[in-house]
């Protein structure tokens, strides 16, 4: 998209360094769309580059297969990990939770700093919590120190520490089809996100995306937001202690959306698509949403819901929510209809 | 833990009992109990030398020891315990700072082997020597709140080279000081995650360093010597740091599939003592 000229004065508006934060809108969009890229760029295929063929559900993989599915259906959600004693490698939440953090910093770039000003392209560092940093350049086309539609922003980290992480990479943003304010609650926007070679790292491992993918945010209040994610193909290769494994998301769709019902706070999300890894079954599975999750922020995990993935020769994982605990994972490995494997696990044991 | 609880009654034993028993030139053995307590402080820094974790707190200890001095060698067994709770503040694997407790037992054992260094004179003595051992520590990192905690099993073997010097004060009273200098190779992690089968890391090698300075209440052995059958009493106060390295990185499994990647970071662990000890 072309730049602008700057019109006089509006750029100017912000002393150097003078921080504005992103409006909550354009973070959100920002973090929940960087919350949703899981890597991308597989286009669908494996490794070597071979189309991925559908995967047969096991009663030796369907353990894997369920904690995928359920963790696929959380990358938008928060993680709240475990205490440090040993480091553990990052996951795709770690990109997903960098993302959001630094989307909220956005606001800083936008805020034009003068002396870095091109054209209404502004170019900046900012540094990272622990160490490191990220450049910025970031796109006002209309140069109205607002996010609004067609602006965007490339971002590269160098060894930037966040989150108990260390990132490297690029992330590039791109808005669309905004409306409303991101200055306050009511808005919507369309935002096109692609991780290039995004990494998180630790001593445990590594996590890498890249890969585009589009998302659709709107918000109607304080309270009430919706979230749609649709992700043609997204990768995320990891290394987990020395052990490759990458999973490929094709025509992923995600939708979760957020409201007070009967006086608290309620999410729903609902998941669609294929999900493969190299390291559980190899191949591709389907995953579909027979009834949403749902969560209540007073729980750690979603109380309801239910996700069903399908491998190929009809195989089938059911996975039945019981309580904000407890999970029932249900194997019909021979795609006859019938469930012959129960497993109760804790939602604990899988995410 | 039972394995190693064996393994030093067994020394104590044949400290105690069995060398003397099969050697001529062996006096009888000396006893002591000890029981005190220690200031444990530990921390955990990443590579670039950020800190991870730091946790204090105060443990209880208890320690049964048997020497035998034979053909001029004073050999000594150790049976440690000790049990406590840390303060933890550190962080969740997502960065975010964590208050909570990590719950401690240890055991150690150790054998011990100490030779004159010439005959003692004006009421001074020297010896020199080495200590091996194994410590099994046992720390649970208790949950804090929606950050789940985890036990883990730390296990080291350790040898040092040990100088020590026994100078009487008055009659019925010494000092003792000893130090010690060594270090181990790699040892072992058994972590214990909820998201993960038991898994086993290794760990870097460590570094120790010791200095334990005694008051010796009763009468001093024959030349100075640090066994002896001589009744009394002694008051140790023990300084230790012991510094270990980042171990590799391992792989998770559940079920067989590989579910994440850790790593034990470099740690440091100190500790101040005190100990009351009972020798007949």
């Amino acid at each position: 998209m072309p730049a602008q000229p700057v019109r006089p004065g509006q750029p100017h508006r912000r002393t150097p360094g003078q921080v504005r934060p992103l409006p909550h809108a354009a973070a959100a969009a920002l973090l929940a769309l960087l919350a949703a890229c899981g890597g991308g760029g597989g286009g669908g295929v494996d490794d070597a580059g071979a189309p991925l063929t559908a995967a047969t559900i096991t009663s030796t993989n369907y353990e894997g297969v369920a904690r995928q599915t359920v963790n696929a259906a959380n990358y938008m959600g928060d993680a709240t990990g475990l205490v440090t004693g040993a480091q553990l490698a990052p996951g795709a939440q770690a990109l997903f939770t960098f993302s959001r953090t630094q989307a909220l910093r956005l606001g800083s770039v936008f805020a034009h700093n003068p002396a870095l000003l091109t054209g209404a392209t502004t170019s900046g560092s900012v540094a990272c919590s622990g160490g490191g940093s990220i450049a910025a350049r970031a796109t006002d086309l209309n140069g109205n120190g607002e996010v609004d539609a067609g602006d965007s922003a490339v971002l590269t980290a160098s060894n930037c520490v966040e989150d108990g992480a260390t990132i490297n990479g690029t992330l590039t943003v791109s808005f669309s089809a905004v409306t409303g304010s991101f200055t306050t609650n009511v808005y919507s926007a369309t935002v096109s996100v692609a991780m290039q070679g995004l990494t998180a790292s630790g001593a445990g491992g590594s996590a890498t995306g890249t890969g585009t993918f589009t998302i659709t945010i709107a918000s109607n209040s304080a309270t009430t937001r919706s979230i749609d994610l649709l992700a043609p193909s997204l990768t995320l290769s990891g290394n987990l202690g020395g052990t490759n494994d990458t999973i490929t998301l094709q025509d992923y769709h995600l939708v979760t959306s957020s409201g007070v019902v009967g006086g608290r706070q309620r999410s729903t999300t609902s998941v669609s698509g294929g999900l493969s890894s190299t390291g559980v079954a190899g191949g591709l599975v389907t995953l579909s949403t027979v009834q949403p999750l749902v969560q209540f922020d007073s729980d750690l995990y979603a109380s309801s819901g239910q996700l069903v993935a399908t491998g190929a020769g009809g195989s089938r994982l059911r996975i039945t929510v019981q309580s904000a605990s407890t999970v029932l994972l249900e194997l019909d490995a021979n795609g006859d209809g019938s469930y012959e494997t129960s497993t109760p696990r804790t939602w604990a044991e899988l995410i | 833990m039972r394995r190693t609880a064996r393994t030093g009654a067994a020394l104590l034993a044949l400290a105690g009992a069995g060398l003397p028993a099969a050697a001529d030139a062996c006096l009888a053995p000396d006893w002591a109990l000890a029981a005190g307590a220690e200031h444990s402080r530990w921390q955990e820094h990443d590579a670039n030398g950020r800190r991870l974790v730091a946790e204090r707190g105060d443990l209880a200890t208890l320690a049964a020891r048997a020497g035998v001095q034979c053909a001029g060698l004073q050999w000594q067994a150790v049976l440690g315990l000790a049990a406590g709770r840390r303060a933890y503040q550190g962080q969740s694997t997502t960065g975010q700072p964590v208050a909570s407790h990590s719950d401690l037992r240890r055991l150690h054992w150790q054998l011990a082997a100490l030779a004159p260094l010439g005959a003692p004179a004006d009421g001074l003595a020297w010896w020199a020597g080495a200590e091996a051992g194994q410590a099994l520590l046992w720390r649970d990192i208790a949950s804090a709140g929606a950050v789940r905690g985890y036990p883990e099993r730390f296990d080291q073997w350790q040898a040092a080279a040990l100088l020590v010097h026994r100078r009487a004060l008055a009659p019925g009273l010494g000092l003792q000081a000893t130090l010690a200098l060594g270090g181990g190779p790699a040892g072992r992690l058994h972590l214990h995650l909820p998201i993960a089968d038991p898994a086993l890391l290794r760990l870097g090698s460590s570094r120790l360093a010791r200095l334990d300075v005694a008051l010796l209440g009763g009468t001093m052995a024959p030349g100075l010597a640090v066994g002896g059958r001589t009744p009394g009493w002694q008051l140790h106060l023990q300084w230790q740091q012991q510094r270990t390295g980042a171990g590799p990185a391992a792989t998770l499994w559940r079920h067989g599939v590989a579910v994440g990647g850790a790593a034990q970071p470099a740690w440091r662990q100190d500790a101040l003592g005190l100990q009351a000890v009972l020798q007949w």
